[in-house]
């Protein structure tokens, strides 16, 4: 089991705590890793991972357009496109495959987002805001 | 369990990206954006990166 707390970031009118992870991406393709873990919001809402297609050009991915791409919307039901790779996620003592939609419109202080396909589907997950932890199991 | 506060940490930076020594929380290392930030730290250990904003509030989660 594992324990992370909360990360309280600057806000207005007052801080946000959020529920950040630190991760790691290797493209296997390329060998290329980010060098040191990178926060990543932990998001039951989202229905699949997403990353900021510049962590992804890092990575080495070659981003083109042939058709993969697939349209989301947001809760807002603002529309935008995501391209699918598949990276290997590392994180709390797991290393596995995972698809990841790369895209240059998230919010920029959220690059990477673990969403139900990818990241719920692998941790058990405890949300306890008053506590200030989530649990991973 | 104590929530990692950050709210000072950031308090001097509005945009880029940081990198923040794990032990301390203290930022060691800034740049514009994350290809620079990765090749400024330079796999030292003991330390994670994210981007900063002086406000992380508002976001809306996403649906397909």
């Amino acid at each position: 089991m594992i324990v992370i707390p909360y990360t309280i970031l600057p806000g207005k009118p007052k801080p946000v705590h959020l529920p950040f992870a630190r991760i790691k991406l290797n493209y296997k393709k390329t060998h290329k890793m980010t060098p040191v873990p990178v926060t990543a919001l932990i998001d039951s809402g989202a229905d699949v991972c997403f990353c900021n297609d510049m962590i992804g050009t890092w990575l080495g991915i070659k981003f083109k357009k042939d058709g993969s791409e697939k349209q989301f919307r947001t809760a807002n039901k603002t529309k935008f496109n995501a391209i699918p790779f598949t990276v290997t996620l590392i994180a709390y003592g797991k290393t596995y495959d995972c698809k990841f939609y790369f895209t240059d419109v998230l919010p920029r202080h959220t690059p990477i987002i673990l969403g139900q396909v990818g990241f719920f589907d692998h941790f058990k997950i405890t949300f306890d805001y008053s506590k200030n932890e989530i649990t991973l199991i | 369990m104590k929530a990692i506060n950050l709210t000072k940490t950031l308090l001097k930076y509005k945009t880029g990206w940081v990198a923040i020594d794990e032990t301390k929380m203290k930022v060691i290392a800034h740049a514009k954006d994350f290809n620079l930030i990765s090749k400024k730290i330079n796999n030292k250990q003991g330390i994670f990166i994210m981007p900063v904003s002086d406000n992380y509030f508002g976001f809306i989660t996403l649906l397909i």
